[in-house]
């Protein structure tokens, strides 16, 4: 979604919410005489997990012939589909004209401007759903073999490995090149993990018509995936840029130490069997048991994924992951110590809550960058996902698809998300200059 | 566009479509696989499963059950000849004849057979994948996966299924009884013995 329409619905959710408060008619709905009771309705009116901004982290140019190699080649791969199918198994004829009619609508309009990587990934998702119709009707057809899939497998296996082969991580600066490569590691860990095929197909492919269909889908991809990736690269990196793969692996695997550390001295004392009772008062039902779980939750195990992510050779996504673990544990030692202080207890008011509220927003507002390309649009993530979790517990979306008013559980958490957002904004500043830093940002 | 993977989408709605084309007749049938079986493995069984495409019936205690318009389903466990005395197959389809058969050839002072009976969709294969005992009863698994592309069939056709399970139990006293069906047959498990199949299967040529 563009930015624009973010702000434009955290405008007018804001604006809404200011509207409904004077409404004196609205129900207030309380479950006990101890429990303060909120205006439900107003609050779940006000959410809007969309209003979160989300930067554009992407600073390279995204190429006008990617998107379209997709349309081209997904409009070739339904044209081999008929749109008047005839199968003697009748669930089979059903199933396939149903999935041609819903993989062709993506394509009914050829792409324009496509300026984002995450406009590429959903032409990217046609063309695999175009795919997939087509593997299905070949292998429905006899027109699809097992050595068709061992073919395409190594197509897009030899294609990967060749990607790979010339990757030193070129970029304008550090970070940008953090940010960039970070994008295509994700596209080359897409692609890998199209090959590894997860099914297991029988041999008569007649017999496994749609399973079938899934894996030429995933192939098909994989291959899109590396072609995509190689794209983007190709279009952000040019002859005068140093390589930066030594600073950016070398960065990741001191940040895993720095996070040791920043767990050592700043990180809640608190592990997998930690529970509120340890706060040694009645905690639960509150904002600040939820603030805990939300602390627990994001500090247990996390170090082990930055070195999970080194480990696999994926040094830019470990750099940007070391960044959402240091604001995590800071912000979860901020929580706890909070907690610890008393603070977080039951919000009095309604007003209170949406006070609350319009100040995670302002904090999370804070944390966003001037210019995409920086080490703050991916080191304020956890405090963007928090603010997002938080707006979803508000709406009362979970779990229910109509009756979206939020019950008093739902608000009590939306609170403790909104505290954990604002204390995730708060860590993010130390976080960017110490990821910078170890970085060599500016040297 | 929409930004989410259709394929993911038609996945899950191809699955929900393969058990609710098979049809629920009652009989303590449930429509998803559990996430873990509870009892223990029954391995030394033997195993017999038949498909009629015209049969609405295949066995009955009673009265036939047509009044209503449902079609036959549901278990009956036999551990005695009397028990099996008091049900009917149907006279006119080879398949209950052969259940039948395979019920009556049982050693009851040894073992004890289980029958089962629904409607599977046409276009669909049934295969068997298990049975478990617990303190009440038995509990039984099928999966479900579509016939070959090049093999006629009504989107719209049921065929009755029946199976017949020996297992060696007697004087069992078990009161309690469920079958899981998936819509997707997916891998079998490591660690199941196949049983003895006494032949047929869940193809229609059973």
């Amino acid at each position: 979604m563009p930015d624009w329409r973010r702000r434009a619905f955290l405008a007018s959710s804001v604006a809404g919410l200011s509207a409904v408060a004077g409404c004196a008619s609205l129900p207030v709905v309380g479950n006990s005489d101890d429990e303060p009771s909120y205006d439900y309705q107003r609050l779940g009116d006000a959410a809007d997990p969309d209003a979160v901004p989300e930067p554009s982290l992407y600073p390279g140019r995204v190429p006008d012939a990617l998107a379209e190699a997709h349309y081209e080649r997904g409009r070739s791969l339904l044209d081999g589909v008929p749109a008047d199918l005839s199968f003697p198994n009748g669930v089979v004829e059903a199933r396939l004209t149903d999935q041609r009619e819903r993989a062709a609508e993506d394509f009914a309009a050829a792409p324009d401007g496509v300026s984002s990587v995450g406009t590429l990934g959903q032409w990217r998702r046609a063309r695999e759903d175009a795919a997939e119709v087509r593997g299905a009707y070949d292998a429905a057809s006899g027109d699809l073999t097992q050595a068709d899939i061992a073919d395409r497998r190594a197509r897009v296996r030899s294609d990967l490995t060749s990607f790979r082969s010339d990757w030193s991580y070129r970029g304008d600066t550090v970070v940008e090149a953090v940010v960039v490569h970070r994008q295509l590691e994700r596209l080359a860990s897409a692609a890998r993990r199209s090959l590894l095929g997860r099914r297991r197909l029988r041999d008569d492919l007649q017999s496994a018509v749609f399973a079938a269909g899934e894996v030429v889908a995933d192939l098909e991809g994989g291959r899109a995936t590396v072609a995509d990736a190689a794209g983007l690269r190709d279009a952000y990196v040019t002859d005068g840029m140093d390589a930066y793969v030594d600073d950016i692996a070398t960065a990741a695997s001191r940040l895993e130490d720095v996070i040791s550390a920043t767990l050592r001295n700043v990180g809640p004392d608190i592990d997998r069997e930690s529970d509120v009772g340890d706060f040694h008062r009645d905690l639960e039902g509150t904002p600040a048991a939820e603030l805990f779980w939300v602390a627990q939750r994001t500090v247990v195990g996390t170090p082990n994924m930055v070195g999970d992510t080194i480990a696999r050779g994926d040094y830019a996504t470990a750099v940007a992951s070391a960044g959402h673990t240091l604001v995590d544990v800071v912000a979860a030692g901020s929580a706890v110590s909070a907690i610890r202080d008393g603070e977080h207890g039951q919000p009095a008011s309604t007003d209170e809550i949406v006070e609350l509220r319009e100040q995670a927003f302002a904090a999370v507002d804070d944390t966003l960058p001037t210019e995409s390309g920086s080490v703050e649009a991916f080191v304020g993530w956890p405090a963007r996902r928090a603010l997002r979790d938080a707006e979803s517990e508000l709406g009362g979306y979970e779990f229910e698809d109509e009756d979206r008013t939020p019950d008093h559980r739902d608000v009590v958490r939306a609170v403790g998300g909104y505290a954990y957002a604002v204390y995730a904004a708060d860590a993010v500043p130390a976080v960017v200059d110490r990821v910078e830093s170890e970085l060599g940002a500016g040297e | 566009m929409p930004d989410w993977s259709r394929r993911r989408a038609l996945q899950a709605v191809g699955t929900v479509t393969a058990v609710a084309l098979a049809g629920c007749t009652g009989g303590g049938d449930t429509a998803d696989p559990p996430t873990r079986r509870h009892g223990d493995p029954v391995t030394d069984y033997d195993l017999l499963q038949v498909r009629d495409p015209d049969a609405t019936q295949l066995f009955w205690r009673g009265d036939r059950e047509t009044a209503d318009g449902r079609v036959g389903g549901g278990y009956e466990y036999v551990d005695s000849e009397s028990t099996l005395d008091g049900l009917s197959f149907a006279s006119d389809s080879d398949a209950a004849a052969d259940l039948s058969a395979f019920a009556f050839a049982t050693d009851f002072d040894e073992r004890s057979v289980l029958l089962l009976a629904r409607q599977v969709a046409e276009c669909y294969e049934a295969e068997f994948r298990g049975v478990w005992r617990d303190d009440d009863g038995l509990e039984t698994a099928f999966c479900q996966q579509l016939r070959p592309a090049d093999e006629s069939c009504s989107r719209e056709g049921e065929d009755a299924f029946g199976v017949a399970l020996r297992v060696p139990f007697a004087d069992a006293e078990f009161t309690s009884f469920g079958s899981h069906w998936s819509g997707d047959c997916g891998p079998k498990p490591v660690g199941i013995d196949e049983g003895r199949n006494a032949g047929g299967g869940g193809g229609r040529d059973a």
